[in-house]
């Protein structure tokens, strides 16, 4: 039964990898093989990056015969990527799988059912964990001789630690479960804690270097501090080889994990089978029923989509929080900024009146990122009879879809141009120049996402990420976005003996107006046609 | 009330309606049968201009679906076969979306609203999110929107699927008190005892082509619709 079942679980990991999610066709023997080839490349390359940081510490704490210490780190390194990579989609994994009601009206005991499924999620959990782990101890065999036991030990601790990771997975995966089952507007919190993390991604990637500099300057001092933390220091020991450390982590992690089977097991039967009673809002007559104008309901409609669809604001929308952030941030550093640009210029002195157009020319590789009308049309999918068959122009449709885009990303490229427009020195009426160039190409970016997508809808999607991140109007938008910024950049330099930058700016003001007046145009007249046929 | 003619829609080589005419007068209920893939909802998808067709003319309330849609669309009100409605809204969003549309002013929205809610008993769940509701719900809910800007014309795609015996039976007298209003109803269904129940008329499709329409004597004859229905489906 316990093999049918693995057998099972196995299968479901299997295609996630190896079929392709949009046909629901398994992938052709090529298309299989670049995957695996693929996947081993990114073990391989993220493996090296891990073995390249465990080189820095293992060099450091051998030579002061902390190798202990080396293993702790790299092991609580290990149990963070192992315990975060798996953590997000554990609980629907375990409790929300689609065939669990399947499953549960068969000759099956609960708990098989339930342990089963921690086999794949200790698979995925190991797999991370590994990517770090892996390298550090290779490093570690690669710096000191081997002994049975220093190849043994550690080797083991790879599947022991998986188990710790399984553990933590599932406990911080239900706390996950319980916090977002309490939340109201999940979608705004879930695109803010992204953007945070994100943030913080960024703040510590930068500051790791420092960080690992300070570990290993101060190496005895860390020592001391975690070995205070008793278990930790247990773990570095047993990964060293051993045998009485060894044996009180494989007991320690054992016993960890058997009272987190143990409780899950005793609840399994009961989150699986109990539906959460969802709290109703209550239907408040006076304040439901209001009235607008048909462009409003339309733009309204699609506000609504936007933020009820955290795949679509983050996808699309990322920039609108970061650009100005980022803008914020360049003129708080300003002297920082200005010091980097000052050595950019002494390098290439022909750069320094160009500033302001590769400034904007950067804020719109950033503002086409911000593809929102790209995926607009595809995400109507099987909802597109109600607009269809409603008393409404095709074209006020279209136009409601453009005004959405132009209204989130006004404000970012305004905030923006003008911030980088004193950054880099700009007077007032380059600055409102540069302000003219961002808000043109939010325009253009505008109607170029609505006609990519006129051409290139998919309205046949089962799940709305395929439209917003696999679409090929929105492929096309983002980096079409990206390849004009460029262009208009080189041109810039190229005609700078030529063009004076604030004439090469009107130009480019014009250019793009004329542009998105034509596209405008297409999408008033072909556009609406190919709407109402679609 | 609706007047198609001569209709012809080919997808590629395959004719889905080949000149397909019916009338359809005020007051009167029409049934649309055929078996799967006959071409039913090709026809309504056509009738209600979001499917472009081939040949023919479609006149609705005597305006020309093709020259003039908006119009046209003033009129009608049309519930596809499987009501894909706009899970990022809640129930009472949507209805005042498509009231909104149709530029139905308040204090009449309010009372259909709240009227056809009570009918189909969906009145408390008004303010939950349409991805919590079932088939069912959801059918009830593209009635209530269909309703609500009292049109003159009503097309509908298997509007029984999915819906309680309750509700079904609620339907029926609502199209029947829409076509004593002078209303006109168009629905295809696979319930045969519903149609010969419930319709004036009845037209049958057969491999995109009308193989009978009239009243449903002139049907049916001595026979049950059923009977009929097999006779001609060979």
């Amino acid at each position: 039964m316990l093999k049918a079942l693995l057998k099972k679980q196995f299968l479901e990991l299997n295609t996630f990898y190896f079929q392709n999610r949009k046909t629901g066709k398994n992938r052709s023997k090529g298309g299989t093989i670049g995957m695996i080839v693929l996947f081993v490349l990114l073990f391989i390359g993220i493996g090296f990056s891990f073995y390249g940081m465990g080189s820095l510490l293992a060099d450091t704490f051998i030579a002061l015969k902390l190798d202990w210490l080396y293993f702790a780190i790299m092991g609580l390194m290990a149990l963070f990527l192992g315990v975060f990579g798996g953590v997000f989609n554990t609980y629907a994994g375990l409790y929300h799988a689609k065939d669990n009601e399947l499953l549960l009206s068969m000759p099956i005991p609960p708990s098989l059912i339930l342990f089963a499924r921690m086999v794949g999620v200790y698979a995925m959990g190991l797999l991370y964990e590994a990517i770090v782990f892996v390298p550090a101890i290779i490093c570690y065999w690669v710096k000191k001789p081997l002994t049975v036991l220093n190849v043994l030990f550690p080797f083991l601790l790879v599947f022991i630690l998986g188990f710790l990771v399984l553990s933590l997975i599932c406990v911080l995966g239900w706390v996950i479960a319980l916090i977002s089952s309490k939340l109201k507007n999940k979608s705004i919190i879930t695109v803010l804690i992204s953007v945070i993390f994100l943030g913080a991604y960024y703040f510590f990637y930068f500051k790791f270097n420092t960080f690992l500099q300070n570990i290993v300057g101060n190496a005895q001092h860390v020592g001391d501090s975690v070995r205070k933390a008793y278990p930790v220091y247990i773990f570095g020991r047993a990964a060293v080889g051993e045998a009485i450390p060894m044996l009180a982590t494989i007991i320690a992690i054992a016993v960890v994990f058997a009272l987190t089977y143990f409780i899950l097991s005793k609840s399994f039967i009961k989150i699986v089978t109990t539906k959460q009673a969802e709290k109703k809002t209550v239907y408040n007559e006076s304040k439901s029923i209001k009235t607008s104008s048909a462009g409003s309901a339309l733009l309204k409609k699609e506000f609504k989509r936007f933020l009820g669809s955290p795949t679509y604001m983050l996808n699309t929308g990322l920039g609108i929080i970061i650009l100005p952030v980022l803008s914020v941030a360049a003129l708080i550093k300003m002297k920082d900024a200005r010091e980097l640009i000052e050595v950019g210029t002494n390098m290439f002195p022909e750069l320094m009146g160009l500033l302001p157009i590769f400034a904007v020319c950067v804020i719109c590789m950033m503002l086409s990122m911000n593809a929102i009308t790209a995926p607009s049309i595809s995400l109507e999918g099987k909802t597109i009879w109600i607009l269809q068959s409603m008393p409404i122009d095709p074209w006020d449709i279209l136009q409601a879809k453009q005004k959405m885009h132009l209204y989130l990303n006004a404000a970012p490229a305004v905030i923006s141009a003008t911030a980088l427009g004193f950054v880099v020195g700009a007077d007032t009426y380059i600055i409102v120049l540069m302000n003219a160039f961002a808000l043109s190409f939010v325009l253009f970016s505008s109607s170029f996402g609505l006609f990519m997508n006129l051409l290139k809808p998919n309205l046949v999607w089962t799940n709305e990420t395929v439209p917003v991140k696999q679409g090929m109007s929105v492929v096309v938008a983002l980096f079409g976005g990206w390849l004009i910024s460029i262009v208009f950049g080189f041109i810039a330099y190229l005609t700078r003996d030529i063009i004076e930058p604030r004439y090469y700016l009107i130009g480019v003001v014009v250019v793009l107006a004329l542009t998105s007046r034509f596209i405008n145009g297409w999408l008033k007249t072909k556009g609406t046609k190919i709407f109402a046929e679609l | 009330m609706l007047k198609i003619t001569n209709l012809s829609k080919s997808f590629g080589e395959k004719k889905a309606v080949d000149n397909l005419s019916l009338h359809i007068k005020p007051g009167e209920i029409y049934g649309f049968i055929g078996h799967n893939g006959a071409g039913k909802t090709t026809t309504l998808k056509s009738v209600v201009g979001i499917l472009n067709f081939d040949e023919g003319e479609i006149l609705i309330d005597g305006i020309s679906i093709k020259d003039n849609p908006i119009e046209c669309k003033k009129n009608f009100a049309y519930i596809p076969d499987n009501p894909d409605l706009y899970d990022f809204m809640t129930a009472i969003q949507y209805l005042n979306f498509v009231a909104d549309i149709f530029n139905v002013p308040a204090d009449e929205r309010t009372e259909l609203i709240h009227k056809y809610a009570d009918i189909f008993e969906i009145r408390n769940d008004l303010a939950q999110p349409i991805s919590s509701f079932s088939h069912g719900m959801k059918q009830k809910l593209a009635l209530i929107s269909a309703l609500i800007h009292k049109p003159k014309l009503v097309i509908m795609d298997e509007p029984f699927v999915g819906l309680d015996p309750k509700a079904s039976h609620l339907l029926k007298g609502i199209m029947r008190e829409i076509c004593d209003n002078g209303g006109a109803i168009f629905f295809s269904t696979h319930v045969l005892e519903v149609a010969e129940k419930l319709c004036d008329k009845v037209a049958i499709i057969k491999g995109g082509k009308l193989i009978r329409c009239g009243t449903m004597d002139e049907v049916k004859g001595d026979e049950s619709l059923e009977s009929a229905f097999l006779e001609l489906e060979g």
